[in-house]
This record gives C-alpha cells, structure tokens and sequence, in this order.
C-alpha cells in the first residue's frame, strides 16, 4: 500500500475511533441575547468559509459544513473533529428573518440576527400635560 | 425569546470546562494511537513524517499573543487563554470552553528545538517540528562477500 493511502487508512481509523459514531459532529456554540439581537458564536478552527452552508427555512436556522485537511505524513495522534457537522437552531417569532449577518474570524462563526422592531425595548416620553 | 437546539447529541458539555487545565502526556509509538475525549481543548493531531513532526491544534477565537509555544528535548507544550467573554449579556449557553490551558505532548523522539516553526492560520496553530539528525531513519547498507 502507498503511504499516502496508509495515512487515508489510518486518518478513517482514527475517526471512527469514538464508539463507531457516524463522521457528524455537532460545534460548540455560545448564544447570547442584547438589547437588539440574538448572537449565536460556533468554534470552526480550519474552516474555509467557502465551506459553511447557513441556511433560514421557516423558524430553522441551519449551519452546516465540512471540516477536514489532508493527513501531512502518518497519523500519530488525532482528537480534532474532522468530518460533517451541522446544527439547526430555532428561530422564534419576535426575530427579522431578513436581517442576519454572520462573519468569520480566526475560525469563529459569528451570526447575528435583529430582533424584530416591535419587541426592541424603547422608551416611551412621558408627554407634558397641557 | 426562545432558542432551541434540536440536534445535540452531547449531554456533557459541561465537563469541558473541567477538563481544561490538565496537562496530557501522549504517544505511545506507533501502535500508540489514541484519542483524548471530547471536549479536551485545545484538540490536538500529529502527524509524523521521517524528517518531522507536524502537530495541528484547535485554538479557535484566540489571538496568537495569548499563546505560549514551548519544547524540550521531546515534549512540545501548548499554553493560553481564551477569554472570549461578553459582558451584560444574557447567555442561552456557552459551550465554547473559556480560561486558559496547557497541553503537553511527547513525541517519541528528540526534536530540534532550533528549528520548531509555528504559524496561525483560521483559527489552527500549526508546528513543525524537525526530528533531530540522530533520530531520523538511516538506511545501511549490506555489504556482499
């Protein structure tokens, strides 16, 4: 066998390695609220962003990819989640489903989505009674 | 404002936190492989060629100034912090471990520690590690009566 085609063995071996759970994975996430929007933060070190699919479909919001490089040499130790991945969240009501932004830095997907004018706080002015 | 997850197979995330700040000895030789459980950060891979090592770690969101790179004669140690933490906000959840942690990795054999190079790229330390002259394979040759 090629050593490159070794190392694809073995790359394989190691995935499998976690109970013979199919090659998905699900990333971390942190979600916060402001004032103004939801913020959902997702770890994707070695991402291309060519590779994040994020998708809104109803009330789901959808973020799916591929992570994964190609073995440099035989694969001594592997714990780096390499694979699928995908994760939905669900959108409630009082959301813009048209203003949603996400950026990517330093393999942190960031996604921000408004809240929806009518459930923003706002201060109401206390008119001056004539 | 409700948020739900539908797909998340982990009840543990909690743990992540807990297993931060431990210090992993790894590498057996080559039969040695092995995975650390889900949720050791930063996650770790290496591979290994007859001139090198190349070790690939996880560090993502956290600024390379935050990281302390460090090699001995066969031990390669990752340290840092992530403090990637909003103030006055209100958390639905935060699985994304925060603080700081070490990862000690040792290799099977001696290193050059003169000529370690290290670069950050999307949120992936990448470290190539040269293998010293002595360790790498030499072929001998058979001599014919």
């Amino acid at each position: 066998m090629k050593e490159q085609e070794l190392a694809k063995k073995q790359q394989a071996e190691v995935t499998r390695r976690d109970g013979g759970e199919p090659r998905m994975f699900v990333p971390l996430a942190d979600i916060w609220e402001t004032e103004d929007e939801i913020v959902v933060k997702l770890d994707m070190p070695g991402v291309d962003k060519e590779h994040i699919d994020i998708q809104v479909e109803a009330d789901t919001l959808t973020v799916c990819g591929q992570a994964g490089e190609t073995p440099q040499g035989r694969v001594v130790y592997a714990d780096r989640q390499i694979g699928s991945f995908c994760r939905e969240f669900t959108l409630s009501r009082d959301l813009d489903r048209n203003k949603i932004a996400a950026e990517m830095d330093a393999g942190v997907l960031t996604i921000r989505v408004a809240k929806a004018e009518a459930v923003k706080p706002r201060r109401i002015e206390i008119a001056a009674a004539k | 404002m409700l948020w739900m997850n539908r797909r998340f197979p982990f009840g543990d995330i909690e743990r992540t936190l807990d297993e931060m700040n431990r210090v992993f000895d790894i590498f057996e030789g080559p039969s040695g492989l092995r995975s650390m459980p889900r949720g050791t950060f930063p996650a770790v891979n290496v591979y290994e060629t007859d001139e090198a090592y190349l070790l690939r770690a996880d560090v993502p969101g956290v600024d390379p100034k935050d990281l302390d790179l460090s090699v001995a004669e066969n031990t390669v140690t990752l340290a840092g912090k992530r403090n990637d933490v909003e103030d006055n906000v209100r958390y639905y959840r935060r699985e994304r471990p925060v603080g700081s942690f070490t990862r000690t990795l040792t290799l099977a054999e001696r290193i050059d520690a003169d000529k370690v190079k290290a670069d950050y790229k999307n949120g992936v330390l990448s470290v190539s590690v040269p293998k010293t002259q002595a360790a790498k394979p030499k072929s001998i040759a058979i001599k014919a009566k």
